[in-house]
């Protein structure tokens, strides 16, 4: 028998066994948990994270290197919300890496823009832009200066860092597209890479397309199994984002039908965003 | 050239690979996709009467040997399937078998009677009788009994002329007198086998079982064997065709479960080893092979191991 020749995830997909080692917190009911290991993934792909008895769910990897893995969660339901309650030392199961991540690869002026949590795998794939010997600007978004994250970290690792916040509490008052537009007008960009709000993305995609400038989307949707066989993350163009995704270019994404419109319940069921 | 078609209740498959219930069937877009990398027919998820949520994760894993799960089969409900079915079956490129599944019989008859309302019909209808995953809530299936597998079986006949296929379980004593009971009962056709089990297994740091449901259906590798053997003795105790489904993962084993008596050939879990990849793979496999042995019609081959 021959195996996973196009996709990625390797052949034995039973959770593997890893132990919080450390865990802060990023705003109001955002925290970084500190895993022990590493499951080798790229900037933009995500893992299965077990709470063993609640649920398990994907999270976004938010570094994967130096033999740590950083997870960046918001406590939204019940599985996240035991985890919130975890000490140090306790263990939980993970798998991956899965999907397919945001493209590195030479590029002289990137600007990445994240808007709310989604803004957790992007300093990992600032990092690798960085070794790369891109210049990285991060514009990071959120409702207001208390639910920022990772903005102290982006800074830290000298990327230039714009912040919009809804209510104008830190940085520009508005939104992150508000700062892209500008910065597209006075500068040349090679590459623009987003995760956040599905609306956010759209317009993010369609502002670059239209500027004829390269971008790539993080496109969230309901996932059960995470590689490739239960369907439930599939767009209305038939591919699966745990898969094809969930870092997709944005033409691709400008030509899915649900993209910025709907996502799919855990039972399949249409839900508009 | 080689001829992949069969013929199965009247219903034309350009090949006999057929994509198994509860993969890749949540929506139209994922049919169609899959249709267009070779699947010679789609079967959808179990369809409910009522929106019915499924387990919590973890609900599958897998490795080289075999895969588990435990969906326990969740789905929006019937209003969601018809507004779903209704715009993809005027456009499928191949045929689309509905899958069916109930907690009481009387629910089996109105998942029937509300897809047989549909203007354009599916070609076969597949009634699950077999789940291993909801026993806690729904006890034994039906398919573990000669009686009430009978029993949904002319239900469901009453309620549709679409033909309809009963899907058996592996996890009985006799399964032989289970697919008797359905063809005298009415049944068009037979899908042999569903998961096997359920199995169990446990993560030994966390002292958990790995499934939230604590166990799963197996299925992959593991029970092709107990496939071809179910497929192999069903087929000398009945007259109907049979969709032979259980461990899958390559062209020649479709070929080989073919001749043990499977018209149709359901391909689950080797989605899980070869991605999209799978459907073309398999199918260049079987025509390579039939050319080799100077086979023009793949439907030749049907039960050739029980001719003299």
């Amino acid at each position: 028998m021959t195996c996973c020749s196009e996709h990625q995830h390797s052949i034995n997909t039973e959770p593997q066994t890893f132990e919080i080692t450390d865990f802060w917190e990023e705003a109001k009911d955002i925290r970084t948990f500190v895993f022990k290991g590493t499951l080798g993934s790229k900037p933009g792909q995500f893992c299965m994270l077990w709470i063993p008895g609640v649920d398990e769910k994907p999270f976004s990897i938010a570094r994967d290197y130096d033999g740590e893995i950083w997870l960046t969660i918001c406590k939204v339901g019940p599985a996240t919300e035991k985890l919130f309650d975890m000490s140090k030392g306790a263990k939980v199961g993970m798998r991956g890496p899965f999907g397919h991540g945001f493209t590195v690869a030479k590029k002289k002026k990137i600007v990445l823009v994240g808007g709310g949590y989604g803004t957790a795998p992007l300093h990992f794939t600032g990092k690798r832009h960085a070794e790369n010997s891109s210049d990285v600007t991060m514009i990071i978004g959120a409702r207001s200066a208390d639910l920022l994250i990772w903005v102290d970290q982006c800074e830290k690792s000298g990327f230039r860092t714009l912040v919009a916040t809804n209510d104008g509490s830190r940085g520009t008052k508005g939104f992150t597209t508000h700062i892209l537009e500008d910065l597209l007008k006075k500068e040349s960009v090679d590459l623009v890479q987003t995760c956040g709000p599905e609306k956010m993305m759209k317009a993010i995609a369609q502002m670059c397309t239209e500027k004829g400038i390269e971008c790539e989307v993080s496109i969230e949707r309901y996932m059960k199994c995470g590689f490739g066989v239960c369907g439930q993350c599939v767009t209305e163009s038939g591919e699966k984002m745990c898969q094809t995704g969930p870092c997709v270019k944005a033409q691709k994404a400008l030509s899915y039908s649900d993209f910025g419109v709907y996502h799919r319940g855990p039972e399949g069921q249409k839900v508009e965003w | 050239m080689t001829n992949l078609e069969v013929d199965f209740c009247g219903v034309k498959f350009r090949n006999p690979l057929v994509l198994a219930s509860g993969i890749l069937g949540v929506t139209g877009a994922s049919f169609a996709r899959t249709v267009e990398k070779g699947a010679g027919g789609i079967t959808t998820k179990s369809i409910w009467k009522n929106p019915h949520p499924g387990h919590k994760n973890p609900t599958m894993f897998g490795n080289e040997h075999y895969f588990m799960n435990a969906v326990g089969l969740s789905d929006a409900g019937i209003k969601k399937a018809v507004s779903e079915l209704g715009d993809y079956i005027p456009k499928r490129k191949a045929p689309l078998i509905v899958n069916i599944v109930g907690g009481k019989k009387s629910e089996f008859g109105d998942i029937a009677e509300a897809i047989d309302d549909l203007s354009v019909k599916p070609d076969l209808l597949e009634v699950n009788i077999s789940c291993p995953n909801v026993e806690d809530e729904l006890g034994k299936p039906f398919a573990c009994s000669v009686s009430d597998a009978a029993e949904v079986t002319k239900l469901v006949r009453s309620k549709t002329q679409i033909p309809i296929i009963l899907k058996l379980s592996p996890n009985v004593e006799d399964i032989v007198s289970i697919a008797k009971s359905v063809e005298e009962a009415g049944a068009d056709g037979i899908c042999a086998i569903n998961t096997v089990g359920p199995g169990m297994r446990w993560n030994i740091d966390l002292r958990k079982p790995i499934l939230a449901n604590k166990v799963g259906g197996v299925s992959g590798p593991a029970i092709f064997p107990i496939a071809v053997k179910c497929v192999y003795d069903i087929y000398q105790a009945v007259k109907i065709p049979i969709i032979a489904t259980g461990g899958v993962c390559t062209g020649r084993d479709a070929l080989e479960i073919m001749m043990a008596g499977g018209t149709l050939v359901g391909v689950g879990t080797a989605v899980y080893y070869d991605g999209d990849d799978f459907w073309h793979k398999a199918t260049d496999e079987i025509s390579e092979w039939l050319k080799k042995e100077g086979i023009k019609n793949l439907s030749e081959i049907i039960g050739l191991f029980h001719k003299k």
